[in-house]
C-alpha cells in the first residue's frame, strides 16, 4: 500500500512516469480499495489547499442563501447580520469569480423576488470581498474606473465588477453579470509553413477583470483594450457569440457579461504597467438575403446542383453541336468549353433550354464538338482525344477498331474543330504558338477511326471551321485563305478553293438538315451566310456589320463569333467568345445567341464569369448597373434573367494609348474592378477603377465610353511608365493631363522612396475624392483640367509615418503589414497584421491577419476564443460601405475559405459574413429563391472576386460568385452599437501567475506524435455474436471503440474497423444533414462528387514520404446506380496503361498507375436522425493483402467527405489522422485525388 | 412546478453547496490545478444553461459528475498522448466509484483541520507554501526556505504521510466514538 500512497502522491502532483502510471492503472483496475484510497487522496488534496488557504486569512465565500445549513463544510449559511464564523475558502482566483458570479446571480434574482431582504447586502458583501475588495493584490483600480465611467456611453453605466455588484444589488432591476471566461490567449505562430498556436508565457499573465453591458437582443461581441493614447493593444473578442460567453442570444433584457483579461497584448508580450481602456462593440448579428444573379443563364445560375449553373468557371463554350432529330427531347444542344476549375465545361441543354446534363468536369472540358447519329463527338483530355458519348445516357461509343473497341482516338495536338459525314469524319489538328507548324486535317473511317488521310493545311486559323457538305461526302475547311473543299473519300485528295463571293472572310461553318451551308463571314459584314447547296445565297443572319466599335449592345448583331450550328428548326446557335475578332480594349461578350430560321433575332444566354467573378463588379452607387470584362450590364433584381448587357465600357484601343481596359484572360483572371460615380472634379462623372498588378482610373466621356485618365505603376508593369536607371521598380504617377488617353513624358510624375511590390489584383483603391495613398504618399487632386483629369502634386504631398498603400475608410485608413489589406508585402507562410491609423497615419489599431491569402490559410484552424485573429485567408478588400452605424464605416476583406470579414473604420472585427466552408454551411439551394436567407452559406474555397456596396437605394449588397456573379442583400449593420466598458489598471500589484506555463491542455498535441503513441487497434471479430453483417445496423459494433474525426472542435464522424482475418470490416457514423448522396456519375471522380468514406492503407514504412507499391485508397460512396468502391494506387508494378489516370489542374498534375472499380465488396447504409450509418466489408484481395494476422502493422487513415445537400459536389473532408493542410482541400482535383502516407496512422491489426 | 427562475436558483445553489466535492471529483481525474480549475468554470455555465434538465428530487451530485466527466473525458482527450496518464478501464472505474468518499468531507475536514495542527511548524510552513493559492514549485518553495529542492521534497513528504496517518487515525476514532 505504500506504494500505491506514493503512487499516488505522485498522480496528483503531475510526476507520474509512463510505467508507473500504468502500475498505478492496473492497481485501480483491480482493487475497490485502491480506488477509494484514490478518492480520499483527492478529497484531502482539496481540502489540504482550503485549510491552507484559510489558515493565511483567504477570502471567504458564502453558500446560497436559500439552502442552510450546507453540508459541504466548504459553504457556510450565513446568519443574519454576520459572516459565517468560521469563514470557508475557495482558494482558486478563477474559481472564486464563479462561485461569486453565482452569488451574485442569486442575490440578484433574490432581490427581484423579493425574498430574505436581511440577506442581500450580506452576500453583496462577501460578493465584493471576492471579486474586487479583499484581497490585496487586487487586479483593478476602481477609483480610477469611477472617474472614467461618468465618461463612458449612458447606455453602458456598468463599467467594473464592484460597480457592477453595488448596481445590481441596490437596483433589482439592472441585469444580472455572467462570469468571465478566463482570457486564454493563443499566439498564431508559423515556421515557414508549419503553423501552430502558441500558449502565451504564463508568467507574464497579470489577469484583470471587468464587465460589459450588451444590449438586449445583441448576440455578437467584440472587445478591445486600448492603451491610455487609443492605440489597440488586444483584441479580446472577435465577434463571439455571446452564448460561448455563458449569455443568451435572445435576451430579452441587457446582459452583463464579465470580461477577463490577461494583460498582454496580440503578441503575447506583457503590457506596461498602466490604464486601459476596455471597448468594443455588439449587435444581433448579420443576414445576407439572396436577390439576384447575374453573368450566368442557369437555372439556379450557380453550380452543384441538378440542371443548374451553366458552363466552367475559366472557359465559356466555344464548340457548340445542335442535335439532330432531339428538338424536343432532353438533349437539344451541346455546348463545350475547353477548361473549368469550377462547373462543368461541357453540358447539354433540353427543350427548355435547361441543363439537363453535364460532362467533362475536372480541369479539361471539350475544345471542339460534333453530334451526329444519336452520337455526340467531343475533343477531351487537353484536346487531344477524341471521344464520342450517346446521347441521353452520355455513355461512350468505342470506336470499332481491327484490335477492337476503342474508347478514343488519339492526336498528337489540339483538336480545334471535327466533323463527321456519311461514312467519314474529320478532324482539324492545330498547334498553337508556333509559326512553323502547319496545321492538318486528319480524315478517316468515322465508325472505326481508321484509315486515317493527313492533309497538311498552312494556319487554318479558324476553330470549328470545318464542315461536311449536303452529300456528306466533301469536306469544307474555312482558312485564313478562303473556303477550301476537298472529297473525303479520295485516297489522296487535293484542296480546292470555294470561297463565295459574298464571303470575305470565313470562319465557322455548320450546315442545316436540308444541306444548306453556314459560313461565318468575319469580314466587314460580320454575319453569318447561308448558301443553298448549289451554292446560291439565301441569307445573311445578323445586324449587318456586327457589333462593330459600337458601345450600345446590339443583341441582334453577332459578336466575336467562335462557333455555329444549326437545329432541326433551321434556328441557328451561334457561341460569341472569339478572341480573333475582338480588338484588344473592346469588350468581352460571352454569350449563347440564337437566330430563327427568319434570320430573325431570337434569344441569347449571356455568362459565365471567368475565375469566381473576378474582373465583376456592382456600381458603387446606382444599383441597376453591373460590369464584367469591360460590358456594362442593366439590372433588373429578381426577374428572370434579371439582366442584360447594355453597353460596351470602351472602344477598341488605339495603338499609342498604354493603358486600357483588359478583357481577356491571363488579365481578367484575377484582377479587380469598382464602378463609381463622384463630383469631385465639379461635376458628376463615371469612373471605372481597373487593377491587375497595378491600378489604371478611367472616366466616362460625353459618349459613355471609358477613357484613362490616370494610372500608378512602374516600368514593369507596364513599359509606358519611365524606366529609372538601377530602379527598375520605381513607381510612377501618370494622370492624362490633355486628355488624349495617350502618355506623354511631362504627365509622369515620380514617388520618391516608393518601389513596386507585387500587389495582384487589389490595386490601391481611392477614396470618392480621388485621392490615393500609395506608398505612404497621400495624393489629393489640386484641381482639376476642364476634362475633369485630376492634377496632383507629388512634391507636395504628405507622407504617412509607414510606407504602405493605405484604404481611406471613414476618417481612418486601413492597411495591412504582411498580411493582405492592400497591402504588398502579403507573406505566403508568415501571420502579419492589419494596419488601423487616422488620417495623418498615427497608428490606432492592428488585427493579427495569421493565414494571408490562399495558401496560408489551408493550414487555417477554425475559430476558438483565445486565439488571436479570426480572419482567414485574406484575398482581397471587398469594399467599404458607410454602417449607418456606431462603428462608422466599416471594409469587408474576402477570405479564401468562403468567408468575408467586416471591420470598422477604427478597427473593431465586426462579423464575419458567410460561413467558413469547414462548418457545415448550409448549401445555395436548388432552386433561385429570392428572398432566401444566405446567412450560413459558404461562398466555398478559392473565392476570388467579390465586393460590397451601399448603394443609392440604401441597401448594402454583396456579390461574388464562382462561374457566375450572385447578389445578397446584407442586414442588420445598422444594429452595431459600441460600448466603452471603461478602463482597468495594470499595477505592480497586479496579482502574479496562479501557476507555471500552460503545457498543454488547450495547445493541440503534435499530430505525428499522436500517431505514433496511438497506433489504430484493429480487433479480431471472426466468431462473435452477433456475427458481422453489412446490413446498415450497426448492433455488432457494440464492444468496438469508436474513433473521432473532429472538424475544429466538433465531433464529425466516428468511425470503427474490425478484421475476421480475410476481411477488413468499417463502420462510420456520420453527422450529415443530407445523408449519403453523391452523383456519382463518373465513379473515378466520385471524391469531387459528394459524400464519401475514405480509406488508405498500405505498408507500415514511417519513413517515406510519398506512396509506395501496396499503398491503396478506397472510395465508397453512393451513386444512383448502387454504392461505388473504388480503388486508387498510385504505385502499381503489374498495372495495365488503361488503368492509369492522371489528374490536371492548374497548380499540379498527379497520376495513379491504376483507379479501378472494385467488383465484390459490400456496403450498406441507412440514415439517422443526425446524418448516417455505413458498413462496409472489404476483402483482403482488395486491400493487396493475404490475410489480416494477429501483429500486423499497418499504415492508413480513414476520412469523410462531406457533399452538398443536393449530393454533386464534395465540400469538405476530415481524417482521422491526417490534419495537414492538404487533407481539407476541397478546390483542386490534383490535390484532393493523391495520398498523404505520411500523415498515415499505424494500425494494429489484433 | 417551480418556476423556471426559481428552479434556476435552486440549481445554482446546489452547484454552490456542491463544489468542493465537485473540484475533488475533477482533480480525482484530472490531476491538474489550473485544468480542473477551467473544468469546473466550464461546469458551471453548462449547469447554468442546462438547469432546466435537471429534475428536482434527483441525484445533483451524480447529475452534474455526469457533466464534469464529459469536460474531463474532453481534456483528457485534448492532451493525449501525455505522460503519467491513466489507462482507459482504470479512468472509467476510477470515474465509476467517485460517489464511495461522498459521506467523508465533513469528518476529512475537521480531522485535518486538527492534524495541521499537529504538524511541526517548519513542515507546516513547507505545506502552506506548497498548498497556498500561489501553488509554488519545489523550487520556489526551496528558495523562500533555503532549502535544497531534495529536502523540500523529502520534508513534503513527511508531512503528507503524517497528516495523512493522523487523519485516517481521526477518522477511525470517530467512526469509534458514533458506534
Amino acid at each position: 500500500m505504500t506504494d500505491l500512497k506514493a503512487l499516488m502522491e505522485k498522480y496528483f502532483d503531475g510526476e507520474l512516469t509512463d510505467e508507473q502510471s500504468r502500475e498505478l492503472s492496473r492497481s485501480l483496475v483491480d482493487s475497490p480499495a485502491a480506488r477509494r484510497a484514490m478518492w480520499e487522496h483527492a478529497q484531502q488534496e482539496v481540502l489540504l489547499e482550503q485549510l491552507v488557504e484559510e489558515s493565511r486569512g483567504g477570502t471567504p465565500i458564502c453558500a446560497s442563501p436559500l439552502d442552510a445549513p450546507a453540508k459541504d463544510s466548504s459553504v457556510v449559511a450565513p446568519t443574519q447580520g454576520t459572516a459565517a464564523r468560521t469563514p470557508p475558502v475557495v482558494r482558486s482566483r478563477r474559481l472564486r469569480r464563479v462561485i461569486a458570479a453565482a452569488v451574485v446571480l442569486l442575490v440578484a434574482t433574490m432581490a427581484s423576488a423579493a425574498v430574505l431582504p436581511p440577506l442581500r447586502g450580506l452576500v453583496a458583501r462577501w460578493w465584493l470581498a471576492v471579486v474586487g475588495g479583499a484581497p490585496a493584490d487586487a487586479t483593478h483600480d476602481f477609483a480610477q474606473d469611477d472617474a472614467t465611467q461618468k465618461t463612458a456611453n449612458d447606455a453602458q453605466p456598468d463599467a467594473n465588477s464592484e460597480q457592477l455588484a453595488k448596481k445590481n444589488v441596490a437596483d433589482p432591476a439592472k441585469p444580472t453579470p455572467i462570469p468571465a471566461l478566463k482570457d486564454k490567449q493563443k499566439i498564431a505562430h508559423w515556421e515557414w509553413d508549419k503553423f501552430r498556436w502558441q500558449p502565451v508565457d504564463a508568467s507574464l499573465v497579470r489577469p484583470v477583470s471587468t464587465s460589459i453591458t450588451v444590449p438586449a437582443g445583441h448576440r455578437f461581441v467584440t472587445v478591445v483594450v486600448d492603451d491610455a493614447n487609443g492605440v489597440r493593444v488586444r483584441n479580446l473578442l472577435d465577434a463571439v457569440d455571446i452564448a460561448k460567453l455563458g449569455g443568451k442570444a435572445d435576451a430579452t433584457e441587457p446582459q452583463v457579461l464579465g470580461i477577463e483579461w490577461n494583460g498582454l497584448d496580440d503578441y503575447g508580450r506583457s503590457a506596461p504597467d498602466g490604464t486601459y481602456r476596455i471597448r468594443g462593440c455588439s449587435h444581433r448579428g448579420l443576414k445576407c438575403i439572396y436577390e439576384y444573379s447575374f453573368l450566368n443563364p442557369g437555372s439556379p445560375p450557380w453550380e452543384h446542383y441538378k440542371n443548374s449553373g451553366w458552363g466552367g468557371d475559366h472557359g465559356y463554350p466555344h464548340a457548340i453541336a445542335c442535335l439532330r432529330g432531339h428538338n424536343n427531347g432532353a438533349w437539344r444542344v451541346a455546348l463545350g468549353g475547353h477548361t473549368a476549375e469550377g462547373g462543368s465545361p461541357g453540358f447539354v441543354l433540353g427543350a427548355d433550354d435547361k441543363k439537363t446534363h453535364a460532362f467533362g468536369r475536372g480541369w479539361s472540358g471539350p475544345k471542339a464538338m460534333a453530334a451526329s447519329d444519336g452520337l455526340l463527338w467531343i475533343a477531351l483530355g487537353g484536346g487531344k482525344d477524341v471521344q464520342r458519348i450517346k446521347y441521353h445516357t452520355g455513355g461512350n461509343a468505342p470506336f470499332q477498331t481491327a484490335k477492337g473497341p476503342q474508347p478514343v482516338l488519339k492526336f498528337d495536338e489540339d483538336v480545334w474543330a471535327i466533323a463527321v459525314g456519311a461514312e467519314k469524319a474529320a478532324v482539324l489538328v492545330h498547334k498553337e504558338k508556333d509559326a512553323n507548324w502547319k496545321d492538318r486535317v486528319v480524315i478517316f473511317d468515322k465508325n472505326t477511326g481508321e484509315n486515317r488521310v493527313v492533309l497538311p493545311m498552312d494556319h487554318a486559323g479558324n476553330r470549328n471551321g470545318l464542315a461536311f457538305d449536303a452529300t456528306g461526302r466533301a469536306l469544307l475547311i474555312s482558312s485564313v485563305a478562303g473556303l477550301f473543299r476537298v472529297p473525303a473519300h479520295d485516297a489522296n485528295p487535293q484542296w480546292e478553293r470555294v470561297t463565295p463571293a459574298e464571303v470575305e472572310k470565313p470562319g465557322a461553318l455548320a450546315t442545316d438538315k436540308d444541306g444548306n451551308l453556314f459560313v461565318m463571314d468575319r469580314g466587314a459584314d460580320y454575319q453569318t451566310k447561308v448558301f443553298a447547296p448549289d451554292g446560291k445565297l439565301l441569307r445573311a443572319i445578323g445586324t449587318k456589320g456586327g457589333q462593330g466599335q459600337q458601345l450600345e449592345f446590339d443583341p441582334a448583331a453577332l459578336h466575336c463569333v467562335e462557333a455555329i450550328s444549326v437545329d432541326d428548326d433551321g434556328s441557328l446557335w451561334v457561341a460569341e467568345n472569339g478572341d480573333q475578332d475582338r480588338p484588344d480594349g473592346f469588350g468581352l461578350i460571352r454569350r449563347i445567341a440564337v437566330w430563327d430560321r427568319d434570320s430573325q433575332f431570337k434569344k441569347d444566354f449571356v455568362g459565365t464569369t471567368w475565375y469566381s467573378a473576378n474582373t465583376c463588379c456592382l456600381h458603387e452607387q446606382d444599383p441597376t448597373l453591373g460590369y464584367g470584362y469591360g460590358v456594362l450590364y442593366k439590372l433588373d433584381p429578381g426577374k428572370k434573367p434579371g439582366y442584360r448587357p447594355w453597353r460596351y465600357a470602351s472602344v477598341a484601343q488605339p495603338p499609342d494609348a498604354p493603358f486600357w481596359i483588359w478583357t481577356g484572360a491571363p488579365w481578367t483572371l484575377f484582377g479587380s474592378a469598382r464602378l463609381f460615380r463622384s463630383d469631385i472634379s465639379g461635376s458628376m462623372r463615371e469612373y471605372l477603377l481597373q487593377s491587375n498588378g497595378f491600378p489604371i482610373l478611367f472616366q466616362a466621356d460625353e459618349r459613355g465610353a471609358y477613357r484613362p485618365i490616370l494610372a500608378i505603376g512602374s516600368h514593369e508593369h507596364n513599359k509606358a511608365f519611365p524606366k529609372v536607371k538601377d530602379e527598375p521598380k520605381a513607381v510612377f504617377l501618370w494622370t492624362d493631363l490633355n486628355a488624349d488617353a495617350k502618355a506623354q513624358p511631362d504627365e509622369f510624375q515620380h514617388l520618391p522612396g516608393s518601389t513596386y511590390r507585387a500587389d495582384v489584383g487589389t490595386g490601391y483603391p481611392p477614396s470618392g475624392e480621388l485621392i490615393w495613398y500609395v506608398e505612404g504618399i497621400e495624393l489629393k487632386p489640386q484641381r482639376f483640367t476642364a476634362q475633369g483629369v485630376p492634377v496632383y502634386d507629388v512634391a507636395s504631398a504628405n507622407r504617412l509615418p509607414i510606407a504602405q498603400h493605405y484604404l481611406p475608410v471613414g476618417q481612418h485608413l486601413v492597411t495591412g503589414l504582411q498580411g493582405k489589406f492592400n497591402s504588398p508585402q502579403a507573406g505566403v507562410y508568415q501571420a502579419g497584421h492589419h494596419l488601423f491609423t487616422d488620417r495623418s497615419g498615427q497608428t490606432k489599431g492592428t488585427y493579427r491577419s495569421n493565414w494571408p491569402a490562399v495558401h496560408a490559410s489551408w493550414s487555417s484552424t477554425l475559430h476558438q476564443p483565445g486565439q488571436t485573429g479570426r480572419s482567414v485567408g485574406e484575398l482581397h478588400y471587398a469594399g467599404i460601405i458607410d454602417s449607418r452605424s456606431e462603428v462608422g464605416h466599416v471594409v469587408a476583406m474576402q477570405g479564401n475559405k468562403g468567408q468575408s470579414f467586416l471591420w470598422s473604420e477604427d478597427g473593431l472585427f465586426v462579423s464575419p459574413l458567410f460561413k467558413d466552408s469547414r462548418e457545415s454551411p448550409q448549401g445555395w439551394g436548388g432552386k433561385e429563391d429570392f428572398g432566401a436567407d444566405w446567412t450560413n452559406i459558404s461562398l466555398y474555397d478559392e473565392p476570388f472576386g467579390g465586393m460590397m456596396a451601399r448603394q443609392d437605394d440604401g441597401v448594402v449588397r454583396y456579390m461574388f460568385g464562382r462561374n457566375g456573379c450572385q447578389v445578397v442583400r446584407v442586414e442588420g449593420l445598422e444594429s452595431v452599437r459600441r460600448f466603452d466598458a471603461g478602463t482597468v489598471t495594470l499595477t505592480e500589484s497586479n496579482p502574479k501567475p496562479e501557476r507555471g506555463p500552460d503545457t498543454s491542455p488547450n495547445s493541440p498535441p503534435d499530430p505525428s506524435l499522436a500517431r505514433q503513441a496511438s497506433p489504430l487497434r484493429v480487433p479480431n471479430v471472426r466468431g462473435r455474436f452477433p456475427a458481422f453483417k453489412v446490413d446498415g445496423d450497426p448492433v455488432e459494433w457494440k464492444d468496438i471503440a469508436r474513433h473521432q474525426i473532429k472538424v475544429g472542435d466538433d465531433v464529425a464522424a466516428k468511425v470503427a474497423i474490425a478484421h475476421t482475418l480475410e476481411n477488413l470490416w468499417l463502420l462510420a457514423e456520420v453527422e450529415d444533414p443530407s445523408p449519403w448522396k453523391n452523383a456519382g456519375t463518373d465513379p473515378k471522380f466520385a471524391f469531387k462528387t459528394g459524400d464519401a468514406i475514405d480509406l488508405s492503407l498500405g505498408p507500415d514504412r514511417p519513413d517515406r514520404t510519398s506512396p509506395v507499391a501496396g499503398d491503396i485508397r478506397m472510395l465508397i460512396a453512393p451513386s444512383e446506380k448502387g454504392p461505388i468502391v473504388m480503388a486508387y494506387r498510385p504505385v502499381k508494378p503489374d498495372a495495365k496503361p488503361e488503368e492509369a489516370l492522371k489528374f490536371e489542374s492548374p497548380v499540379k498534375s498527379h497520376t495513379f498507375a491504376s483507379v479501378l472499380p472494385v467488383g465484390d465488396t459490400q456496403v450498406a447504409f441507412q440514415t439517422t436522425k443526425t446524418g448516417y450509418v455505413v458498413e462496409a466489408r472489404l476483402s483482403c484481395d482488395h486491400i493487396e493483402l493475404k490475410h489480416l494476422g494477429s501483429g500486423l502493422r499497418l499504415r492508413g487513415d480513414i476520412g469523410i467527405l462531406w457533399g452538398n445537400e443536393a449530393g454533386l459536389v464534395t465540400e469538405r473532408r476530415a481524417y482521422l489522422f491526417n490534419s495537414s493542410p492538404a487533407a481539407s482541400i476541397v478546390s483542386d482535383t490534383p490535390c484532393e485525388a493523391e495520398l498523404h502516407p505520411a500523415e498515415w496512422g499505424v494500425w494494429l491489426v489484433e | 412546478m417551480e418556476q423556471p427562475d426559481a428552479h434556476l436558483r435552486h440549481v445554482q445553489s446546489q452547484f454552490l453547496q456542491q463544489t468542493n466535492r465537485l473540484r475533488g471529483f475533477i482533480l480525482g481525474l484530472l490531476p491538474d490545478r489550473a485544468a480542473a480549475d477551467d473544468v469546473l468554470q466550464k461546469v458551471f455555465l453548462i449547469v447554468t444553461a442546462k438547469a432546466a434538465e435537471f429534475q428536482g428530487g434527483t441525484d445533483f451530485l451524480a447529475w452534474v459528475r455526469t457533466i464534469a466527466r464529459l469536460k474531463v473525458l474532453e481534456q483528457r482527450q485534448r492532451r493525449f498522448p501525455a505522460a503519467g496518464q491513466l489507462t482507459d478501464d482504470a479512468w472509467d472505474m476510477l470515474a465509476q466509484s467517485a460517489h464511495e468518499v461522498d459521506d467523508l468531507w465533513d469528518a476529512r475536514r475537521q480531522a485535518l483541520e486538527q492534524c495541521l495542527g499537529e504538524l511541526a511548524p517548519r513542515a507546516r510552513e513547507v505545506v502552506q507554501l506548497r498548498y497556498s493559492s500561489e501553488r509554488l514549485s519545489l523550487e520556489e518553495v526551496a528558495l523562500r526556505m533555503s532549502w535544497t529542492v531534495g529536502s523540500v521534497k523529502v520534508a513534503l513528504s513527511r508531512a503528507k504521510d503524517v497528516l495523512w496517518g493522523c487523519v485516517q487515525r481521526q477518522m477511525t476514532a470517530t467512526e469509534a466514538i458514533k458506534e
